[in-house]
């Protein structure tokens, strides 16, 4: 059971196919890309009744002149439609002719395959024939020889870059609202908890009917403040890194978010009406809870609300996952992942889905160990007569070099000899020397 | 006076009891409790901690910082999948987000280097551990006397090698089985 953005894509040998396939379509969804007149791409979860890909086949045994077509399915378009045409169940089997569709998934314009067809011949030409091979290259390889342009489709194969996607609308809104019958005083939150947990109910259930999941809630509440004859609304947005069915768990999110907005006092002081907005919908394959195993649904319902209240609280960017960077300068060596694709990774659904796997940190297995603490931001030592200032005060030292780290003369000129401060009481020091001046860059103990 | 095996060897009995369970620090000869809150100190701490969870790889870890310092590559290069891990840079919230990763229930582990624990907190926390089954592991360089922690593992480089040993196991010690 799970529920994810899904594209579907379509691919026929020849164009005339295609036109029956559109009008068929546009009865489920009219948000439909039609890409060089060979290829349909459209989103599942913005379109009514069609729930996978076997729901879709069902409708069509019904209709007449309508050819099954090649179909490819993926949370990521560009690889939906590169299984289609290629027909290979897994990304990794993917020729590096896919590359096209991760360059622009929903346009084949010149300027873009120009480019890329050079590059596709350079990779033949380093034996690089599949996307597996292609995703093994390291970052660096790729941006000295095919500039940004190679580095951007690098990133986009590794899901580190976002794809522009064409602006659309959800093709059906589902929304709740509910006007309070005399105007209600903002700061008494019970009876809002109350009517919002109906709404959230009955939001829950129409999604369910639809086989649907919210993945983005927006909520408006109208109301007015007398004090400055404000009379307007506060707006806001829920949104869960994964999904789960559990009404709960909006609840206590919604919650939690109309407590903060009370402290702050920027709820209208009488309400006049709630209302919550689907704004993201996804489509969740599984028909039901899982009976076997309720405890399971429990402990992922409770992941999501800690690390849902932990972004919230503390912002997006303070909540990550250490991913391997490449790059010389030690504090610029990994990057903060998303908790969403931490969650992802745990449950073990990207690696098996894509059939690929990052590269990791390994090769540091090569380099001297390095220490476990490092400084955000390497700071200037002060030298005088053999001693330096630590801890506010001066202390003899001895330095025991042990590597020399270069950036490329062409890209990110620097060096840096790098090596170890003893001090008398125990403590060791990574430090580096660039020019004359000594910086501090981490601790070993 | 007892030997050091002898205190392993009683520790391994009292802990392999279905009430409280452990995992087994091998080569430090240590078993480090589920459940509930160990205190290590010393200037190696994280250097024991990390070893413990090179040993046990199938843990699922969270680390809170109030400033980010951990330095994910040296942690890889021990022997340690950190890619699996949660981080979170709390800023002054640490306290906070530590209870909110507790109540997921999700973690078997989470380290929180520095954290600072008034005796009521201190107490919340533990009884989360408990009902949560995760263990919540405090680097500090010195123990919080005044909280009294029940486990307290002592973390020392010697010539570069890590050596470690109880400082306070107050729960066996009040049970009478040292």
């Amino acid at each position: 059971m799970s529920f994810s953005r899904w594209w579907l894509a379509f691919y026929w040998s020849t164009p005339q196919e295609l036109m029956p396939w559109l009008d068929f379509l546009n009865e489920y969804t009219p948000q439909i890309y039609v890409r060089n007149s060979q290829m349909i791409i459209f989103e599942l979860g913005r379109s009514r009744s069609l729930i996978d890909k076997d729901t879709l086949i069902n409708k069509t045994m019904a209709m007449e002149g309508l050819t099954l077509p090649q179909i490819g399915e993926a949370a990521c378009p560009a690889e939906a439609l590169a299984k289609a045409q290629f027909q290979k169940k897994d990304r990794a089997g993917l020729p590096i002719e896919a590359l096209i569709y991760y360059a622009d998934p929903f346009r084949e314009t010149p300027e873009v395959i120009k480019p890329l067809k050079k590059m596709l011949l350079d990779l033949k030409s380093l034996g690089v024939k599949t996307l597996f091979s292609f995703v093994n290259l390291s970052e660096r390889e790729v941006g000295v020889r095919w500039s940004h342009w190679g580095k951007r489709l690098w990133l986009r194969v590794h899901g580190a870059l976002p794809m522009a996607e064409p602006q659309i609308e959800v093709s059906e809104v589902f929304s709740e609202i509910y006007e309070f019958p005399e105007e209600a005083p903002g700061n008494n939150l019970e009876p809002l908890y109350f009517i919002s947990k109906q709404l959230l109910q009955r939001l829950h259930q129409h999604l369910q009917q639809k086989n649907r999941g919210a993945r983005v809630l927006k909520i408006i509440l109208s109301g007015r403040t007398y004090e400055n004859d404000f009379c307007g609304s506060v707006e806001f947005e829920l949104s869960l890194p994964a999904f789960h069915h559990e009404v709960s768990l909006w609840l206590n999110l919604l919650r939690e978010r109309l407590q903060v907005l009370a402290q702050q006092k920027k709820l209208p002081e009488m309400l006049e009406s709630l209302e919550i907005v689907v704004s993201e919908v996804l489509v969740w394959h599984g028909l039901q809870k899982d009976l076997l195993d309720p405890e399971r649904e429990h402990r992922e319902g409770a992941l999501l609300e800690s690390l849902t209240k932990l972004e919230s609280r503390l912002g997006r960017e303070k909540i990550f996952c250490a991913e391997p960077r490449e790059s010389y300068r030690p504090e610029s060596s990994w990057r903060r992942g998303l908790a969403k694709d931490w969650y992802t990774l745990v449950s073990q659904q990207k690696r098996q889905e894509n059939g690929l796997e990052k590269t990791g940190f390994q090769v540091y297995d090569l380099l001297s160990q390095k220490p476990l603490r490092v400084l955000p931001q390497a700071q200037k030592l002060i030298l005088r007569d053999q001693q330096l200032m630590f801890n506010n005060r001066w202390q003899p030292f001895r330095l025991s070099w042990s590597e020399i780290v270069c950036g490329h003369f062409w890209q990110d000129p620097f060096e840096r000899r790098y090596g170890v401060a003893s001090l008398p009481e125990g403590e060791k020091l990574w430090v580096y020397k660039e020019g004359d001046e000594l910086y501090l860059q981490g601790f070993f103990v | 006076m007892e030997t050091k095996a002898e205190i392993f060897k009683s520790l391994k009995e009292r802990f392999q009891t279905p009430q409280t369970k452990s995992w087994s620090f091998d080569s430090q000869n240590l078993l480090v409790p589920q459940g509930s809150m160990v205190e290590v100190v010393g200037k190696a701490r994280f250097e024991f901690a990390i070893k413990f969870l090179c040993e046990q790889s199938d843990l699922m870890v969270a680390c809170v910082e109030s400033e980010w310092t951990l330095f994910p590559p040296a942690v890889a290069q021990r022997g340690v999948d950190i890619t699996s891990w949660l981080l979170v840079e709390a800023g002054e919230r640490a306290v906070w987000a530590v209870e909110e990763l507790l109540h997921s229930h999700f973690f078997s582990v989470i380290l929180a280097p520095d954290l600072r624990l008034s005796q009521p907190l201190w107490r919340r926390l533990h009884l989360e551990c408990q009902r949560s089954g995760t263990s919540l592991m405090i680097l500090s360089e010195e123990s919080h006397e005044q909280v009294g922690s029940l486990f307290v593992i002592e973390a020392e480089l010697n010539q570069g090698k890590l050596q470690s040993q109880w400082q306070r196991c107050r729960q066996l010690l009040q049970t009478g089985s040292l």
